[in-house]
Formats: structure tokens, C-alpha cells, sequence
């Protein structure tokens, strides 16, 4: 049942080419979002693994479900991918990987890309997805995490915000893996494994459009922190995003949000999207259903009378 | 290896200046070998960040907003430490401020400002933490000077100054621990060029654009990670080294400083010409 992973050093060793090879701000992003589609199919799903495309709000998703246990709580989890390139299939893997360790779905959105669709069309997309999850899917507001990677966690991050400041609604949880919630912050180093400077600038200014800098829904981390539900907040030690990471994770512990804050050593930017692949990441998805999972037994019925 | 993390697993580290560039990635370092962190710095922010990420990584944390110009403050510290803590094994004295401005166009308050902080900074925190670190049985000092604590630099007076005189102070603690037979091992850091704050937080004498300077530091001269030189420190501790020289550019100068001392100002003066970091107005850049 187990599919075969690749260590981890040689994941980094084949990965790194690749993205520096396509993570670049001369080629065509139309070109970019093809190979990485491409390249995501040789990542395999954990068997048993069922999916069901649906419509969510207007956009296209998918419903991930593996080992479903019956408990309350699902997961509307926002793919990275610097606003402009990514999907669904690129982050399947992650998703189906998500969905057998929390043992709930994981619906999949396939938001509005930057530059056609500069801020806030990504997280209008996913605001109105967690609506239709809760109108259409019937799940209840509080039973549904946000969870995203990279840009994916800076939408789940405003999504989270908007639908706690305009909506009422307090999702059950967020989980933020290498979120990028300040695309204005300039890091100090040049590259990661995964991500360069002059890649990420590019996609900030793709996703700012004609908007402004200092917009909550552009830059989640510089609005409103206040009233977030429990938050899972990762890093990789060597990624570009590292130090706006943290100081993210401080604000949110500053602002009163319960923060689990983790570091992984050896892992690299987002690598929980190869957790087909790569044992170690697998563990970090493993780790953060944990989180999620503790959430949602939370707010089950059943423990709230036993409490 | 389990003999290599005994250096640090459970023994009590203070590193001032924790807030950022190689004061972070020391503690962040060794929480991950298992130490138990005492960190300050002068600005609370930078510190909250550190002691996070040494948190994920299950290390227990104090945090104390410290500024080492006060004596007074150091002194109360180190006691404090010892009390919290129960011991007190190795200080990374790495708390430093740059500064660029030519001999004649500095202050002479430029110059006490840095050896405020470089120089007396130091001296306050060994000698507040010297009696618990011997008290300890198992004691370390380690002192951040410089690449330019080893060679010269124009515009760099100041800096070079402060960095030479912490050097020197070190060395001298050292000998005297060896010669009293003391528990101390001391040892002096002199990292090259590594990209942390510590150049973009720079003044600069009067006239001078300290971000520009800092720019083109950073783009010419900064060649390392604060990572990489928390993980060279690290290992110069573990194997008791008296002196830790971090990159292979700051090893060739510091040979060169060796092997001709006064052919190695000649070849600092050229290279301050070659990176351009502040060409003095109406001459060449």
C-alpha cells in the first residue's frame, strides 16, 4: 500500500534544476502552470483515495476524501504557487495526503490566477468556496479549516480574515505551510530551492495589479489579526520566505491567536506539496493533520458535552 | 556524535544581540543541540522571532531586552541569568555595531559609540559572567571580533579599532584561564563577509549614505549566511578551537596579514578601491 518515496537529499538534487529552470519571470506563465501540471502527474495518490470534481462558488474544485472516518470537519485547502501558477492537480498529492491523515475531505479550489486576475480575485474565490461549503457541502462554519501553501497560505490567511470580519464565521482552524502573507517584504536571500527574488517579485507585482500594497487581502499579515482560530504556521529553515514567516507566527502569538509555530530543518519551500515523493514530507502533512484533526474532535458535539 | 552534543545538550548559552544576522542563527543553532538559551538584545522585536524559532525546535528560552552599554544592567543580568538558570556554561559575546567614516571625518563620538558597544560591551558581559562561568566547571567564552579584527579596511577606523582591542582582550582572557588553570576555554571569532544587519544598521559619518555603503556591502562583500557562520562557531566550540576564522576569504586575508602585515594594508587600500564601498569624493571610483 505503500508507494516507494525517494530520499530526500535527491528530491532536492532533482527538484532544484527543475525549479530554476521554470520559476523564471521571462517565461510565459501559461508555460510555467504547463510543466509544473505536467511534472505534478508523477506524483502518486495514497490508495484509496476518491475524488469528485464539483463546483464551488463559481470555480471549479475538487473533493479529496481518503480513510473517512464519518467525524465532522472538513478542509478547504488553497493551493501555492505565486498567485500565478499551480492548480489542483499540482497539489493532489498534498490534498489526498491531508484528507488520510485528518480522515475528512479536503476540497480542492482552483482560485482566479494572477495577472489575469490580479487581488483580491483569489481570495473572493476562496471566501465564496467556504460559503458554498457550507451551503451546498453542509458543513458548518466552525468545522472547517483553512489551509493553504506559499501564496496558498497567504489566501487562507485573508480568506480566514475576511470571512471573521464581514461573514461572523470562524473557521475551525488555519494551517499555513511557508505562507507568503507580505508579498511586499523584500527577502534578504536571492534563492531557495524552490523560489528566487526576482520570480517572487515578478509574482507580487502580477497579484498587486493596479491594487495597493498595503491592502490586507494583498498583504493578510499587515491586517487584522485578531480573533484568528488556532493557527499551524511552518517554515523551512533554508527557504526566502523563512524570516516573513516568523515574524508572521510572532504577530499572530501577539495578537492573542494560539500559534504553533515549526521549523523544518532538512525540508524546503512548500516541499509538503511532494508528500508523494518524499518521506519527510509526508510526516510534516502527517503532523499538521495532527493539529487540525485535535481542532476538529474539539468542536465536535460529542467531546463538548464530555467537557 | 552523542559525545559531540554533550558540548551543549542542557548547558546554559547566553548570546547577546539574539535578535537577528549570527546572534539568531547561533541560538537557533543551538537549540537544535539541545542548550538552554539565555538571549538578549537591545530591541525586543528581532528577539521575539529568535526565541520562536528556538521554541519549534523544544528548547527552553529566556529573553531579556539588554543593552551591553550598561554596565550596571550587564552586571544585573548575569546574576539574574545564574539564578534562573542554576549555571551559566558559554557566552557568545556577539552583540556588535558598524560604522564607515573616514579618520577625518568622523566624530569623536562616532568612534566612542562603536567602542560602546564592541569593545566595553564585551568587557562587561566577560566580567559579569566570568565568575559564574568559572563557578560552572565547565565554562566558554566566545567573542564575535572580526575579519576586521585581523586585518585593516579603510573607513573602517573605528570598527577596526573596536574589533583589534576585543580581540585582543580575548586572547589576553585566554592566556590568563590557561595560566590559572581555570575551567574557561575562551575563543575569538572572526567572521568575513555574512549577510546579516549588522552592515544595513550601520551610520555613517556625516555626508555619507549609509544605506548606499550598506548596499554595496551587502551585493559585494557579504559572501555568507548567518547560518553558515552559527554552524563554523558551533563546530570551533565543540572542538575547544582559540580562534574560529569563518570563509575562505577571511582565511586568505588572515594569512596574508600573517605572511606580510604591511603588504596586506597595501592589498585592503586596493580592494577598498576594487568594491567601490565609498569612494571619497573626487577621487576615481
Amino acid at each position: 500500500m505503500r508507494a516507494p518515496t525517494i530520499p530526500l537529499p535527491l528530491a532536492r538534487t532533482l527538484l532544484r534544476p527543475l525549479y530554476r529552470t521554470i520559476f523564471r519571470p521571462r517565461i510565459p506563465w501559461r508555460v510555467q502552470r504547463a510543466v509544473l501540471n505536467g511534472v505534478a502527474r508523477c506524483q502518486p495518490l495514497p490508495t484509496g483515495t476518491l475524488r469528485r470534481p464539483l463546483v464551488l462558488g463559481e470555480r471549479a474544485a475538487e473533493r479529496v476524501v481518503a480513510d473517512h472516518d464519518g467525524g465532522s470537519g472538513a478542509v478547504l485547502y488553497l493551493h501555492g504557487g505565486g498567485y500565478t501558477v499551480g492548480s489542483i492537480g499540482t497539489h493532489r498529492s498534498l490534498a489526498a495526503h491531508l484528507a488520510k491523515r485528518t480522515r475528512r475531505p479536503v476540497y480542492l479550489l482552483d482560485y482566479r490566477l494572477a495577472p489575469e486576475h490580479p487581488c483580491p480575485a483569489a481570495v473572493v474565490d476562496a471566501v465564496e468556496a467556504f460559503l458554498a461549503m457550507v451551503v451546498d457541502e453542509g458543513h458548518s462554519p466552525g468545522d472547517i479549516a483553512l489551509a493553504g501553501d506559499s501564496a496558498g497560505g497567504g489566501i487562507a490567511l485573508a480568506a480566514a480574515q475576511w470571512l471573521i470580519h464581514e461573514h461572523g464565521m470562524t473557521p475551525a482552524a488555519l494551517a499555513l505551510i511557508s505562507p507568503w502573507s507580505d508579498p511586499a517584504f523584500v527577502p534578504v536571500r536571492r534563492r531557495d530551492v524552490v523560489v528566487n527574488r526576482a520570480w517572487g517579485f515578478a509574482c507580487a507585482g502580477a497579484y498587486l495589479g493596479d491594487g495597493d500594497a498595503l491592502d490586507w487581502r494583498y498583504a493578510p499579515a499587515q491586517g487584522d489579526l485578531c480573533g484568528l482560530p488556532p493557527t499551524y504556521v511552518l517554515a523551512a529553515e533554508e527557504e526566502i520566505l523563512r524570516d516573513q514567516i516568523v515574524e508572521l507566527a510572532v504577530a499572530l502569538r501577539r495578537s492573542g491567536t494560539t500559534v504553533r509555530y515549526v521549523e523544518s530543518p532538512r525540508l524546503w519551500h512548500a516541499a509538503q506539496a511532494q508528500a508523494g515523493l518524499v518521506r519527510q514530507a509526508a510526516d510534516s502533512v502527517r503532523d499538521i493533520a495532527g493539529f487540525l484533526t485535535i481542532r476538529f474532535l474539539q468542536r465536535s458535539p460529542k467531546c463538548r458535552t464530555l467537557t | 556524535m552523542t559525545q559531540d552534543n554533550d558540548v551543549f545538550a542542557g548547558k546554559v548559552a547566553v548570546i547577546t544581540g539574539a535578535g537577528s544576522g549570527i546572534g539568531q542563527a547561533l541560538a537557533v543553532e543551538l537549540a537544535g543541540r539541545g542548550a538552554r538559551l539565555a538571549l538578549s538584545d537591545v530591541a525586543s522585536d528581532g528577539l521575539e522571532a529568535t526565541a520562536m524559532r528556538c521554541q519549534a525546535r523544544g528548547a527552553e528560552v529566556a529573553t531579556d531586552r539588554l543593552d551591553v552599554t550598561e554596565r550596571a544592567a550587564v552586571l544585573a543580568y548575569a546574576d539574574d541569568v545564574r539564578a534562573r538558570f542554576g549555571a551559566v556554561n558559554q557566552i557568545y559575546n556577539n552583540a556588535g555595531i558598524a560604522f564607515y567614516g573616514e579618520v577625518d571625518r568622523q566624530h569623536q563620538k562616532d568612534i566612542e559609540r562603536v567602542f560602546d558597544v564592541n569593545f566595553w560591551g564585551v568587557v562587561a558581559s566577560i566580567t559579569a559572567f566570568l565568575p559564574h562561568l568559572i563557578e560552572s566547571g565547565d565554562g566558554h567564552v566566545i567573542t564575535v571580533s572580526s575579519l576586521f579584527g585581523l586585518i585593516t579596511f579603510p573607513g573602517q577606523s573605528a570598527y577596526n579599532a573596536s574589533k583589534f582591542a576585543v580581540r585582543g582582550f580575548t586572547e589576553a582572557l585566554r592566556q590568563e584561564m590557561l595560566v590559572g588553570r581555570y575551567p574557561v576555554r575562551v575563543t575569538c571569532v572572526h567572521p568575513g563577509g555574512i549577510r546579516t544587519a549588522v552592515a544595513r544598521n550601520a551610520t555613517a559619518a556625516e555626508g555619507l549614505d549609509a544605506a548606499a555603503i550598506a548596499r554595496k556591502f551587502d551585493q559585494r562583500l557579504a559572501l555568507h549566511s548567518p547560518e553558515m557562520a552559527a554552524r563554523a562557531i558551533v563546530n570551533g566550540v565543540r572542538r575547544r578551537r582559540a580562534r574560529v576564522v569563518i570563509g575562505a576569504e577571511a582565511r586568505a586575508l588572515d594569512r596574508l596579514a600573517r605572511l606580510t602585515p604591511v603588504g596586506s594594508q597595501r592589498f585592503g587600500a586596493l580592494l577598498s578601491r576594487v568594491v567601490a564601498i565609498a569612494p571619497r569624493p573626487g577621487t576615481r571610483p
